[in-house]
């Protein structure tokens, strides 16, 4: 909820609650401050709005959700702009995580066509390995307590880091002279990017779910939602709902070796920068 | 930070109960970002670790902005209604938020519930029935909501302040306030008589409620920080209001008056405590009742 909801949630409710009897009080009250759009208010009546109809007609829903999580007013007033929203769409899902899960899943297929069977590890494939799982805990603790944009920074850090590690480590040149390196260095990067996938479903569900595909997995992790018709009363009004299975997925890949992997795509697409003066989605 | 954060001790059980956004037109990317995003994102986390999660919410389709809206349109405010959550329905499954039950506040179950709740309050000597001026329109008798009245404004002189507040200088003011009040977009008159209405005794829970904020430490700053601020000077809050698009007060000479109604903050709060009744997922009321720990990003 936004700020102006405040002391609904903090006053009035447990007020409520109180006066109504023994009934149990709400544990954590999580307010966002505002999003302004490009330094000014939003305004229904002044056309100084973005509907989100319109921005899931041109974008995807992950673009969106990710630029409002990780750009979003959690913690103080922000403002939103086209350029911020294209440039971190570019930089960040593309050219971070987008680059990652591709240049590792394009050459295991490419060359191994499968997970391939790591060899002997080094200390660094060791350490990045710990290092992506002890991010596991960092980000449910920080999800746990509504910190939302630590969270997903922390992922997105991690990503950093794993690029940084195959950059290093090249293993598109190592599979010339050293097949059995080149295939413990993408098995550790492929274990890397399903733990990073677990820790990103939650903001990004709809991309999520295809990489859990790309990485040779055949079961739902991210439930989309659906509509349905429900009837109380003689009366009949339509309901958002959906089948979403608690499973215990938050938990270290273990990523077995052999696991056929299918032709990855792409995971996001790069925007266009816009010209200044037709910014879309506004009406 | 934890090692043990795959082992979640025994299944936990976690109510999210996102703000319900307003059905008066559709939702911008500022009211996704506080009502919806945050929520979906705490409730796809919390099942990926293996919590049951119950997420609920809905459109929030009583009050006056709704009835105004819908005049404007002409048509009635439950056709408008009806239109602005078939959007809003849209809007909420394409960005992929998992609401495990999404209805509204017109179903008859939030009717029943908001009346339970009304009446326990009643019950337990919480209400409080007061006279007060109520603004009617002169030629028909019907009672006119405060933003159908605008006059001059007696603090800054703006002439078209409205009778809940005054755009220019954005304080807080009663229709009886305004200088020459008369109907928003006519100069029909505004004709001023007493009215009776309930008023919840928030001062009698102030000690209670500050008691409460303050223990929890661990809130956001902007959450305590406001909430504090507000306990220090509670008023008694009107819980019904004279309008003809609501839920019905469930007392005897209330109920069958077609023109008093819950006030919409009443009953667009009491949806908080509603998740999973009388929903797809019928039977899980109690068990939730007694085991969930809300959550309300």
């Amino acid at each position: 909820m936004g700020k102006d909801n405040i002391t609904f949630h903090t006053v009035m409710w447990p007020a409520i609650l109180m006066g109504a009897g023994d009934l149990k009080l709400p544990d954590e009250i999580v307010a966002s401050e505002f999003l302004h759009m490009e330094g000014r208010k939003f305004s229904t009546s002044r056309g100084q709005v973005v509907y989100v109809k319109d921005v899931l007609d041109r974008y995807d829903a992950d673009a969106l959700r990710y630029y409002l999580m990780i750009a979003g007013p959690e913690n103080q007033d922000t403002d939103f702009t086209w350029s911020e929203f294209i440039r971190r769409n570019n930089d960040e899902l593309v050219a971070t995580w987008g680059n990652l899960v591709h240049r590792t899943l394009v050459n295991a297929h490419r060359n191994f066509g499968a997970v391939p069977a790591p060899g002997r590890t080094s200390p660094a494939d060791e350490l990045l390995l710990k290092e992506i799982e002890d991010a596991l805990g960092y980000v449910a603790d920080q999800l746990e307590e509504a910190r939302f944009q630590n969270a997903l920074k922390h992922a997105m850090a991690m990503a950093s880091k794993v690029n940084v590690y195959l950059g290093t480590e090249q293993p598109w040149h190592t599979i010339k002279t050293d097949r059995e390196r080149a295939g413990t260095v993408l098995y550790v990067a492929l274990r890397c990017v399903d733990n990073l996938k677990t820790m990103l479903t939650p903001f990004l569900p709809f991309s999520s779910q295809r990489l859990h595909a790309m990485l040779g997995y055949e079961d739902v992790i991210a439930p989309q939602p659906e509509v349905r018709q429900f009837s109380e009363d003689g009366t009949s009004h339509r309901v958002i709902t959906g089948e979403y299975e608690a499973v215990d997925r938050w938990l270290p890949s273990r990523l077995e070796a052999g696991r056929k992997l299918p032709p990855p795509q792409a995971l996001f697409k790069r925007l266009d920068d816009l010209p200044e003066e037709e910014p879309p989605a506004s009406s | 930070m934890t090692d043990t954060f795959h082992q979640v001790p025994e299944r936990r059980t976690v109510l999210i109960a996102p703000a319900w956004p307003y059905a008066n037109g559709p939702r911008h990317i500022g009211h996704v970002v506080g009502f919806a995003v945050p929520g979906d994102v705490l409730a796809r986390f919390e099942r990926l670790r293996g919590s049951r999660v119950l997420m609920a919410s809905g459109t929030d389709e009583h009050g006056t902005p709704i009835t105004y809206e819908a005049d404007k349109n002409g048509i009635p405010p439950r056709e408008f209604a009806d239109r602005n959550n078939a959007l809003i329905v849209d809007d909420l499954v394409r960005l992929g938020m998992t609401y495990d039950i999404f209805t509204r506040t017109t179903t008859a179950n939030h009717y029943r519930v908001t009346q339970d709740l009304f009446l326990k309050l009643y019950e337990g000597g919480y209400l409080i029935e007061k006279k007060q001026l109520g603004a009617f329109d002169a030629a028909t008798g019907r009672t006119l909501p405060d933003r159908y009245i605008e006059g001059k404004c007696p603090i800054c002189g703006y002439p078209e302040a409205r009778g809940d507040q005054c755009d220019n200088c954005g304080n807080q003011l009663d229709p009886i306030d305004l200088i020459n009040p008369h109907q928003r977009g006519s100069d029909a008159p505004v004709e001023f008589r007493d009215t009776e209405h309930f008023f919840f005794d928030l001062p009698a829970f102030g000690e209670q409620l500050k008691a409460w904020i303050e223990e929890h430490d661990d809130w956001r700053p902007n959450v305590r920080k406001y909430s504090l601020e507000f306990v220090r000077n509670l008023k008694p809050r009107a819980i019904t209001r004279d309008l003809d698009w609501g839920v019905p007060v469930p007392l005897p000479g209330w109920e069958d008056n077609p023109s008093k109604k819950i006030y919409v903050w009443f009953d667009a709060v009491t949806r908080r405590g509603r998740s999973g009744g009388r929903t797809p997922r019928a039977g899980t009321t109690t068990r939730w009742a007694k085991t969930t720990s809300p959550s309300t990003p």
